[in-house]
């Protein structure tokens, strides 16, 4: 269980979501580099669907479904859905 | 300053819930007549025409000219949504500066019913399609919620102090015969609207309308010039909170460049989406740093969208690029009726959006001059 993070080979820059030119340095190269969780910022509720804004270890900010209810500061294990992120256990 | 005046501004009429009859492409025409008869100008002098659509397609700029019944020289679409009016304008001067064009004729509009705008909003762009539709985010509602979020952590803000901006811009479209939400409505009313995402309620979101918006843009001694533009888009590449738009780095040159000063505008318009994102783009123009200083001491005082800006007066898809330029210089020109800020000469009118996958991408402003 892992959300899958575009990491630049040439520089190590991370980009969520995945560019075709690494904003640093120019470099067309990524390697995905697996996220096994990360750190709530916000969240909100709509229809009753719990999306949060989590903060990965390698930079990106992502929108994330939350599959468990949380708050910000709390760190959550993150996967995906096709390629959406999905937080929570 | 040029040669290059905006001699007329029209807009056709927004409305809640389109009828059936009503295509994108019948309101844009409408707009088209009404801003020809506004600015005096005859269908055959028409020579350029600019276009900002999202559900015109699979037509473009060229269609639209060849079903108006326009021969333009200068074609130009601008799919930009927020940033699309004063995108447009700004060509649209340098083009008639340069001699390309003698007369043109700037759009934006868009006719959105429910499914319409839904699958607008889910196929907005590829990380929205890919990364956000399925959650689903309900278009960009959540992800200002959690911005708004941000926001209020950083200035201490309540949503009782976001309601102040709300509750007076209803004021103001009660004097804009053009605004869908034109009835008072009070604080109380505001804070205990149904919740959409906490924290936004009812109030806080644009609500969804169609319509559309013109300008015309030609040589004359009198009209309404550009006196300066600028533009910072992709800023900080989605890399930030959000809470800054390009407007912040580029504010220091639009003002040197016009000669003027945030406290010398008669009139303002920012790109009010959300209460949040108005307030952001006052603070990075220098108009209001202070967020809270402003919703309490100086709202009342400031001409701000004057129409009841697009949460009173409603967001026409792309032609919310365009609403403000249209009432600014609706005032600028002296024709704004019962909303008329007296003897108004110079404002300002800011532009916003495309969200990317976070927020908005793009920003730019424009400073008007009656002259």
């Amino acid at each position: 269980m892992s959300l899958p993070i575009p990491v630049c080979a040439a520089c190590g820059t991370a980009a969520f979501p995945p560019r075709v030119l690494c904003a640093r340095c120019g470099g067309a190269e990524w390697i995905a580099e697996p996220v096994e969780s990360g750190i709530v910022e916000a969240v909100t509720e709509l229809d009753g669907t719990h999306i949060a804004a989590i903060r990965t270890p390698l930079g990106p900010v992502v929108i994330a479904r939350l599959k468990t209810d949380a708050h910000p500061g709390d760190s959550l294990s993150l996967a995906t859905t096709g390629l959406v992120p999905v937080a929570g256990n | 300053m040029t040669g290059a005046r905006i001699v007329g501004a029209s807009e056709s009429p927004y409305a809640r819930h389109p009828g059936d009859g009503v295509t994108t492409e019948w309101l844009l025409a409408d707009a088209f007549v009404r801003v020809l008869a506004e600015a005096g100008i005859e269908r055959g002098d028409v020579d350029g025409l600019g276009l900002a659509s999202f559900t015109l397609a699979p037509d473009r700029a060229i269609d639209l000219a060849w079903r108006l019944g326009v021969r333009p020289r200068w074609l130009m679409d601008d799919g930009n949504g927020g940033a699309s009016g004063i995108q447009l304008l700004q060509h649209a001067v340098r083009a008639v500066d340069a001699g390309d064009a003698s007369t043109v004729v700037l759009l934006g509009g868009d006719r959105l019913d429910r499914n319409t705008f839904r699958s607008l909003v889910d196929n907005y762009n590829r990380a929205t399609a890919l990364h956000l539709a399925s959650i689903p985010t309900g278009g960009p509602n959540a992800l200002f919620a959690l911005l708004t979020q941000r926001h209020m952590d950083l200035h201490g803000l309540e949503r009782a102090d976001y309601g102040r901006l709300v509750v007076a811009q209803r004021q103001r479209a009660s004097r804009n015969p053009g605004a869908v939400y034109r009835e008072p409505l009070t604080l109380d009313e505001y804070l205990a609207a149904p919740v959409i995402a906490e924290p936004l309620h009812l109030y806080d979101c644009v609500p969804v309308v169609s319509g559309a918006d013109a300008l015309v843009v030609k040589r004359a001694d009198h009209g309404v010039a550009v006196a300066a533009f600028r533009a910072q888009h992709n800023r900080d590449g989605q890399d930030g909170d959000g809470l800054v738009t390009g407007l912040a780095d580029v504010a220091e040159a639009l003002w040197a460049a016009a000669g003027a000063g945030p406290g010398d505008m008669d009139v303002v318009s920012v790109y009010d989406d959300y209460p949040a994102m108005a307030l952001v783009q006052l603070a990075d123009l220098g108009i209001a740093p202070d967020p809270k200083r402003f919703l309490h001491e100086e709202l009342e005082s400031l001409a701000l969208n004057t129409s009841g800006g697009q949460l009173s007066a409603g967001q026409a898809g792309a032609a919310g690029g365009m609403h403000g330029l249209v009432e600014i210089v609706t005032q600028l020109l002296g024709r704004a009726d019962k909303r008329q800020v007296p003897a108004a000469r110079l404002g300002v009118v800011s532009g916003y959006g495309m969200v990317l996958y976070r927020y908005g991408a793009c920003a730019n402003a424009v400073v008007l001059e009656r002259t």
